[in-house]
Order: structure tokens, then C-alpha cells, then sequence
């Protein structure tokens, strides 16, 4: 696996990366994932020291990566607050799914571990 | 006219068709309400034009619990003409209708009266505090952000109208002191109310001034308007004909106290579309909260309450790393400059209505104040309900914000018992029934059992609702004007 193919996400200004078997994809989400939010994805990785990049795509995207995922990420953000889906870190309350995207954001820093 | 009160002989009787006694938001509305109405109105208030330190150490009181609260009745009212009305920020809005009905899932809820038997009075009252009167358009003026989309079934927004805040004892001395049927007496402590001995009809006040002159008041009609606590307190010292107190038949006298609980739960990152929610007081005169709707408060069985804005507070901050993640998480959902995301962190506070407790209540205590009368000794009982409420208030509004993409909420962490505030209103000890075995007043505000005694002022709401008091306290007052033209009609 090379460095490439091994870097699902990547953070170019604003928008992510993702590369897989299908080859590159641009994630064009909005700068809502811009790189302060990578801080919300460190404190979620650290109650999850475990966790993979690919578990964290298969779990957003289980039926594979769309082209334009902004409006699917978005949805699904609302959808948990709707059911309650939440996370807590450092008091705030935040969507399952919005704290796995930090967490990519997080993944695909030079700062990252 | 002012009664110039040293020039008083000792001993001296003062008469009128209705006295009022206390000079605050209730005491003068009803005397406003009054003039020119053919009644003599005495007016008494206790403490002087301004305020002093003899006069609200009168007011010094004990409160057992919670322990933290121990002062807290000694800087929460104020013992001057105007009352509490000197120090109040001006938050107005009527209660909403479901506060004034029986809710099952709220013990001891349910008003006498309607809130639409009273709209007619709120009206009146919006013009007494210096508002426009409720409902406010939904459209609003340039001045304003519009309200956020909420889904209407889980979080709705109510305003607020900001009183400039009317300082009664300013801004209405002069027409008081001016109309030829109302006299006002500074000075005047209210030590007893003495009725016949079969206690069913008041025969005068017993009066005394800071000076030790002893004087006696008689009147057609006796208000008591001096504040959710001392109401309850002058009835329970008035043990002369009735030893458990004045209209304490029942042991209702003192019993019910509440206050609006709120929690300050911590920062939110709410988008631009939320200023309506900060506006502070002054201009614009219209502040947004966050409330469910009535069929929600069943859903959940939970007492009304709202979630406000506010300004961070020096221990709000630093700011963190994390929740500078979340603003840019939100600000850019909304698509603006993450530069400016500090001007939408707020605090947030959950506010809620309290639930009735009878156990929640005040008593007379041994020590004594500069009169010799005992001081009274507080205990503020806050149930289950109570906390449940405050939780799933905080929960129904992050839950929403977040679905909207419009905020985000930082909770409290750990237990919550210690940071619950009351909102220093205080309200119930003397609260409205039909049935003397359910409440001190009746519809009309009138004492259970006795003729010619009505109480003013938010001690006889039953239930509190979210909203602060003293539009509604000023509502009732009113309308308690108006019946009592009618009662005591020469």
C-alpha cells in the first residue's frame, strides 16, 4: 500500500481528498471542515485511539464515496441531532457524524500522529 | 399629596375608602388605576424617595436552603418607593395561555382564570411599563435578524420587549403626589393588619415610623402589595385575631415560594441569524428566547421554560482550541467569516418555570429586626420535575440548533444542582384558588374569608410560567383596580 493509496483523506485549503480503489475523489465539502476542525476530530480520536480511516469512510459512506458528499454529510448531521445521535467532547455536543469528518480532517494533517 | 409623615401626631389615625400598602410595581399601579375614580386612596410605603440602609435592613432574611442563597432575600428587593422596580432590567412578556390551566403532569398547576380573562389588563400593563403591546408582529423592523427556522413542533421563538425599565417610584411620583384622591405617606411600616375577632373583616393597620411614632390606618379596603415575600411575612406577624396568621386558615400563607430557576450551561456558537436572540437592553427593545411549544412540555411532562442568550463572561473564557473547532464548524455552515465568530459565542442559559411545591416556603424566624418583628426564614425545595425541566429544556435546544445547523450548545459537565440561580423572582406564597383549601386569594385576589383584604403582586400566582413577573404582577394589579372600583363604590 503506498503512502498515497495509503492516505485516504487529504487537506487541500478547504477541501478533502479522498483517494481509494476507484482513484482520487474530490470531497468538496464546505470549509466547515477546514482545518480548525481537525481540533474536534483529535479530542474524538483520542476516545477512539483505534480507529481506522477506512472504518471511518465505510461508517459515513457506507454505499461508497458520492461525487458531491456535502449534502449527504449535512443531512446526515442533522439527522442526528433529530435522533439524539450525539457525541460529547469537552461539553459540547456534537453529531456522530461531524466529529468522524474532524476526524478525517484530523487524519490528514501533517500535525496528526 | 405627600403626607408629610413627621408632622404627624402620635397616635394618629389615617383614613381612606382603600389603602394600599407597599409602593412598588403592584402598590402603584392600583393607586395610578385609582385617581380620579371618586375613592381615597392611602398609599404606604415603608421606605423613603431613596433609598437607605435602615430601611432595607428590614428586608435582611435567612434562607435555609440552599445554603449558598443565604443573603439572597437581602439584595434581591429593594425596601424604597418603586420598589424592586429600581433595580429590574425590564424583561416583559405575559405568561403564555397553558401556564394558566391545570396541567396533569404538573401537580398543584392551574389558575383560577384564564390568560385570556386577563389579556385586556396585559394590555393595559404594556402601557404602565412603557411597551407596545403583545403579540409582537412577526415581521420586525429593519432593527432586527429575523427569527431562526425552527421546526415550530420542537423549538419556537418569543420575544421579549425591553421596558426603557419604567422606574415606578420616578417616573409616577409626580402624578401620585399631584391627584387630589390618592395621599402617599414615606415611613409608613405596616407592623400589623388587625381585623374583628372573628378575623372576617379588617379594621385597621397598625403603622410605625423609623422614629418610633405609632400610628393606625383604617380604610374600606386594604391591599397588600409588598412584594412576594413580605405579603405572606405581614400576614403570618398579623396574629392578633387569627393566631397561625391572618387568611392562614389552611396553613397555605407562606407556602408555595418559587423563583425561576436557571442554569447557565455554557458556551454556544449560534450563526449571525441569532441576533435577535442577544439584543441586550435598550435598542432594539425586542430579544428573542428559545422555547417548545405547549404540546411538547406534554410530550416531555415538563414545566415551560426558554433558552437565553448572553454575553460571555469573563470566566467564560480563554476561549479553547476545541470550541474555536466548533465555531468554525458552524460559522461556516452558515457561510461567514470565521474572523468574526467571536461576535456569536454566547452563554447560554436555560430558564424554566418552577413547579409548585408546598414544601418550597417561607416561615417566621426568631430574629428580629429593628421593629422587633421576627424576620422570616426561606426554604427553596426545587423537585424533580424541576431539574428534569432544566435538562430537557437544555436538550430540546441543542438538539434543534444542531439539526438546523444554526448552533452549537456546550453543556454543563457533571452534577447540576450547584449551579442552579434563582432568577430573583419571588412568587406563590399567597397563591390564587378558587378553593380556600388550594390557595390564599381568590379569582378577584381577595383573602379567602375576609371581606376587605386583596393582595397584589406576583406572591398569588399559582403557577410562574418563564416569563419575568412584573408585566403580569402589573396585569393583576390592574385588574384588581377595576374590581375594586366596582366593590367599593361610594
Amino acid at each position: 500500500m503506498n503512502s498515497r493509496r495509503d492516505v485516504l483523506v487529504m487537506l487541500i485549503g478547504s477541501t478533502l481528498v479522498f483517494s481509494g480503489c476507484g482513484g482520487d475523489r474530490v470531497l468538496k465539502l464546505r470549509p466547515i471542515f477546514g482545518r480548525k476542525v481537525r481540533t474536534i476530530g483529535a479530542a474524538w480520536r483520542a476516545l477512539h485511539p483505534d480507529i481506522t480511516r477506512e472504518q471511518i469512510v465505510d461508517d459515513l459512506f457506507p454505499g461508497g464515496l458520492p461525487s458531491d458528499p456535502t449534502p449527504l454529510v449535512l443531512d446526515r448531521i442533522r439527522a442526528d441531532f433529530a435522533a439524539g445521535d450525539l457525541v460529547m467532547l469537552d461539553g459540547w455536543r456534537l453529531s456522530k457524524t461531524e466529529v468522524r469528518v474532524a476526524a478525517l480532517v484530523d487524519m490528514a494533517s501533517p500535525e496528526a500522529p | 399629596m405627600l403626607i408629610d409623615t413627621a408632622a404627624l401626631e402620635e397616635g394618629h389615625e389615617l383614613k381612606a375608602d382603600v389603602c394600599i400598602v407597599g409602593g412598588g410595581a403592584a402598590g402603584i399601579s392600583i393607586a395610578r388605576a385609582l385617581m380620579g375614580s371618586g375613592l381615597q386612596v392611602l398609599l404606604l410605603e415603608g421606605g423613603g424617595f431613596d433609598p437607605s440602609g435602615d430601611s432595607q435592613a428590614l428586608y435582611v432574611a435567612e434562607t435555609k436552603k440552599p445554603e449558598t442563597l443565604r443573603n439572597y432575600l437581602g439584595y434581591s428587593r429593594l425596601r424604597y418607593f418603586g420598589g424592586s422596580t429600581n433595580h429590574w432590567y425590564g424583561w416583559c412578556r405575559p405568561l403564555q395561555a397553558h401556564v394558566f390551566e391545570k396541567r396533569a403532569w404538573v401537580p398543584h398547576s392551574g389558575w383560577p382564570i384564564r390568560r385570556e380573562d386577563l389579556n385586556p389588563w396585559y394590555d393595559k400593563a404594556c402601557a404602565v411599563v412603557e411597551i407596545p403591546v403583545f403579540p409582537t408582529p412577526e415581521t420586525l423592523d429593519d432593527a432586527h435578524t429575523p427569527p431562526l427556522k425552527t421546526d415550530p413542533s420542537r423549538l419556537q421563538t418569543r420575544l421579549f420587549h425591553y421596558s426603557p425599565p419604567t422606574r415606578f417610584g420616578t417616573v409616577y411620583r409626580d402624578e401620585l403626589v399631584d391627584a387630589e384622591n390618592v395621599r402617599l405617606m414615606l415611613d409608613a411600616n405596616v407592623l400589623r393588619i388587625r381585623a374583628d375577632p372573628a378575623a372576617k373583616t379588617v379594621t385597621h393597620l397598625e403603622l410605625r415610623t423609623m422614629n418610633g411614632q405609632q400610628l393606625t390606618a383604617k380604610a374600606r379596603g386594604v391591599v397588600l402589595a409588598t412584594g412576594g415575600i413580605e405579603n405572606a411575612r405581614l400576614l403570618l406577624l398579623s396574629d392578633s385575631e387569627q393566631p397561625e396568621g391572618l387568611g392562614n386558615g389552611r396553613d397555605l400563607v407562606g407556602r408555595f415560594f418559587c423563583d425561576h430557576p436557571e442554569v447557565d450551561v455554557g458556551q454556544a456558537y449560534v450563526s449571525p441569524n441569532a441576533r435577535l436572540y442577544a439584543n441586550q437592553a435598550g435598542k432594539p427593545s425586542v430579544r428573542g428566547v428559545l422555547v417548545p411549544p405547549p404540546s411538547l412540555l406534554e410530550e416531555e411532562q415538563i414545566l415551560s421554560g426558554a433558552i437565553q442568550l448572553l454575553p460571555l463572561e469573563a470566566e467564560d473564557k480563554p476561549e479553547t482550541e476545541l470550541g474555536d473547532g466548533v465555531a468554525q464548524l458552524v460559522s461556516a455552515t452558515y457561510g461567514v467569516d470565521h474572523k468574526r465568530r467571536k461576535s456569536h459565542m454566547f452563554r447560554a442559559r436555560v430558564v424554566t418555570e418552577a413547579a409548585p411545591n408546598p414544601d418550597s416556603r417561607i416561615v417566621l424566624g426568631e430574629d428580629l429586626d429593628a421593629f422587633g418583628q421576627r424576620r422570616i426564614e426561606l426554604s427553596w425545595n426545587l423537585t424533580e420535575l424541576d431539574t428534569k425541566t432544566l435538562r430537557a429544556h437544555l436538550e430540546v435546544a441543542t438538539r434543534e440548533l444542531g439539526r438546523t445547523l444554526a448552533g452549537r450548545i456546550r453543556g454543563l459537565q457533571g452534577p447540576w444542582t450547584q449551579h442552579i440561580k434563582p432568577g430573583q423572582h419571588h412568587m406563590g406564597t399567597t397563591r390564587m384558588a378558587e378553593d380556600p383549601a388550594s390557595g390564599v386569594v381568590d379569582a378577584h385576589c381577595r383573602v379567602h374569608g375576609i371581606d376587605n383584604l386583596w393582595i397584589a403582586g406576583s406572591s398569588v400566582f399559582p403557577t410562574s410560567g418563564f416569563a419575568n413577573p412584573t408585566l403580569t404582577l402589573v396585569a393583576l394589579a390592574l385588574r384588581l383596580a377595576d374590581h375594586l372600583k366596582t366593590e367599593l363604590a361610594p
